[in-house]
């Protein structure tokens, strides 16, 4: 799998270069900023890019802009987008009408090369990949009448990993169970949430979304 | 009572002094004809113009028209004098009987300002005061009122001039100088109405409606005595002239009072009580601006402080830690390969908590997605964070100056805050809203209230922050009623 990396911290820029390569992934680019980045995803057409969301030259949300950018543009480049901050309004943004081959992910992440390199794994697959923070974040949100009081406990860890974009088989191998106890417990969550289910990793990711965010 | 009061008071009690020496010489009078009707007259004309016109001075300082009003009123009783049977007495009586009638064209003409603007208005009181001032004295002195028809009984002149003939030219003088005053003050009375407003025409009707008929009555007593009238008509026209004359000071008072020019010295009085009260009302503001800039300064150094013990205690302290982590397990990394891999996992543990209160730390310092996507995103996300289930009812949807978005996210998180911590609230609602250039922000909840609006420096801190930017913040907090913290900030 071909990734191009970009981030204006060179530190960490070629600490998640040399994390990808001993996982077995091939970095074809560097780039430091999203003009750079563009050009680089252009030539190489890598499988992921793999994006900081602040980049020069206003330090804002350049990584966000490139992401999408490149997802019109070359919508066979895979973005994963690493943030500083847990933003649930940014991940919204990011995922507005797709989760196809996008994934957001806290930055603290890189720490992890585990939850990284499967990340990018995934999303250069076609899949989805959204942070646990985020995830929590929007699980968590308190809300009165709470759709979700209904799911067991259980439930509600499969409902967090299906929105992170997990696949039945990565949830059941995170929860130490049968992909059909996953399976078993999915239809159930969606049945109570009144949502329709979806064969599709990354369509799931967005049902469960919306759901999470329909009364934000 | 001032000063000036104290005066008018004085004139008025001189006014009716003498007023009450004019009645006694009438009533004593051997040659006043008729003598019931010259009392009504110079009673009447005297006292109204005298008092009116003080109360006129009063109510309006800065105007002349009162002023000259009590002049008619004082100088009306020559004609009282008139009827004293001391000559000499009578014969100042006749030197200033024709006086008031020049002051009311003066009065007339220059009405409501009481001043002289223009070459006419000063043409007709010029040829006024002429005729009744010099004239008047060099007819007398050349006139014996023994000799008149009208005058039997009359005191003789003093001071009595040869020859006879002068009296009569000086007079021909003085009708015509009289009458042509008359007419050009007629003509500008009419003049200025023709040309006033609605508004100015309620100031000018009565005067000029009074004084343009008492001119004119004197217009034709003048001419009707020149031409050798029937004593009827000279009767009638007395009394005529008795009863408008009466009224015309009372016309002038309508007017007045009716007029807004003159009001100078009365809107100088209100405009520096204003003026005190707004110098008093800046002071206090200047005062206050000082002390919340000491407070902002003072709450600047404190965030420092802060952030200095926050990273000190915080992040310094793990990183320390963590390097010595890092060294014993570098040390058992030979002898003891198991505890060194312990130790790893330890530090990185230690490191992603580390990199976690960083996160959280920076987040407080600013956040982020308030300056890239603006208020109505961050108080999302500060929604989603807050323990307590927060409804946002309204955000506004357009970006606002930096400085306010900014004041607007600290108020609702601190109040958030606030409400997690205090008020044992089962809902939050934030609404934000821009109306008429000014952004509300209000944080509503259904805890227990009693809340202290002044407790508290995180409060303090806010009230200071928006009044750095001119808004004002309030805090209702009725036991048992939930809690209302209120922000206006002026956002252009």
């Amino acid at each position: 799998m071909r990734v191009v990396v970009a981030d204006d911290s060179t530190l960490l820029r070629e600490g998640v270069v040399r994390l990808l390569e001993e996982a077995g992934l091939e970095v074809v680019g560097q780039a430091a900023d999203a003009e750079d980045l563009l050009r680089k995803v252009r030539a190489h057409k890598p499988d992921v890019a793999v994006v900081d969301v602040r980049m020069p030259p206003t330090h804002t949300d350049e990584g966000l802009r490139a992401a999408r950018e490149i997802r019109a543009e070359l919508p066979e480049v895979s973005v994963l987008v690493l943030s500083q901050y847990v933003e649930v309004a940014y991940a919204r943004e990011l995922l507005a009408e797709s989760a196809e081959g996008l994934g957001y992910l806290l930055k603290d992440r890189v720490a992890d090369v585990g939850t990284l390199t499967e990340a990018v794994r995934r999303v250069g697959e076609g899949g989805s990949a959204l942070d646990p923070e985020v995830v929590s974040q929007m699980l968590g949100r308190q809300r009165r009448d709470d759709p979700l009081a209904e799911l067991t406990p259980r439930e509600r860890e499969v409902l967090g990993l299906m929105a992170e974009g997990r696949s039945n088989a990565s949830i059941a191998a995170e929860l130490v169970v049968s992909e059909r106890a996953v399976e078993k417990h999915v239809t159930g969550i969606f049945a109570k949430l009144e949502l329709t289910a979806s064969g599709e990793d990354h369509r799931r990711v967005l049902a469960v979304l919306r759901f999470l965010d329909r009364d934000a | 009572m001032s000063g000036l009061r104290r005066a008018l008071a004085a004139l008025g009690l001189l006014a009716f002094l003498v007023g009450a020496l004019t009645a006694a010489l009438i009533l004593t009078s051997d040659h006043a004809s008729p003598r019931g009707l010259l009392l009504a007259l110079v009673l009447a004309a005297g006292w109204s113009f005298a008092f009116t016109g003080l109360y006129a001075w009063d109510r309006r300082p800065g105007n002349n028209i009162g002023l000259l009003m009590t002049a008619v009123g004082f100088t009306w009783f020559f004609q009282g004098l008139t009827a004293s049977n001391n000559s000499w007495i009578f014969a100042i009586g006749v030197l200033g009987q024709t006086l008031p009638f020049a002051i009311l064209v003066h009065l007339l003409v220059t009405f409501p300002s009481g001043r002289l603007h223009t070459r006419l208005q000063v043409v007709a009181v010029s040829l006024a005061y002429l005729a009744t001032g010099p004239l008047q004295l060099v007819w007398a002195l050349f006139t014996d009122p023994t000799a008149q028809s009208e005058c039997t009984g009359c005191p003789e002149n003093p001071v009595l001039l040869e020859p006879e003939g002068v009296a009569e030219v000086v007079n021909a003088f003085q009708v015509v100088g009289g009458c042509a005053s008359i007419a050009i003050a007629i003509g500008l009375l009419y003049r200025n109405w023709r040309r006033s407003s609605a508004t100015e025409r309620r100031v000018l009707t009565p005067v000029l409606a009074t004084g343009g008929t008492a001119f004119s009555i004197l217009l034709v007593q003048l001419i009707a005595g020149e031409l050798g009238a029937s004593e009827t008509f000279k009767s009638v026209a007395f009394v005529a002239s008795v009863a408008i004359f009466a009224c015309l000071p009372f016309a002038f008072l309508l007017g007045l009072l009716r007029s807004r020019i003159g009001r100078a010295e009365e809107v100088s009085t209100a405009l520096t009580a204003e003026n005190e009260q707004l110098t008093a009302e800046l002071e206090a503001k200047v005062e206050e601006l000082r002390a919340s800039r000491h407070r902002i300064v003072e709450a600047g150094y404190a965030e420092r402080r802060r952030v200095e013990r926050d990273l000190h205690d915080g992040a310094q302290q793990r990183l320390m830690a963590l390097t010595m982590t890092l060294r014993l397990a570098r040390e058992k990394l030979d002898a003891d390969p198991a505890a060194s891999a312990e130790l790893l996992d330890e530090a990185m543990e230690e490191l992603s908590a580390a990199t976690a209160e960083l996160r959280e730390f920076a987040r407080g310092i600013h956040p982020v997605v308030l300056s890239d996507r603006g208020l109505a995103a961050a108080l999302g996300g500060l929604a989603e964070r807050s323990p307590v289930p927060v409804e946002i009812a309204a955000a506004p949807g357009e970006r606002l100056p930096m400085p306010v978005e900014s004041a607007a996210y600290f108020v609702v998180a601190e109040s958030l805050t606030n409400v997690a911590r205090y008020a044992g609230a089962e809902l939050a609602t934030v609404r934000v809203e821009r109306r008429d250039g000014t952004l509300e922000v209000e944080v509503s909840d259904d805890g227990a209230g009693g809340a202290d609006p002044d407790g508290g420096t995180g409060l303090r801190g806010l009230a200071d922050r928006v009044a750095a930017l001119d808004g004002s913040l309030a805090v209702r907090s009725p036991a048992g009623e939930g809690t209302t913290v209120e922000a206006r900030i002026p956002c252009g």
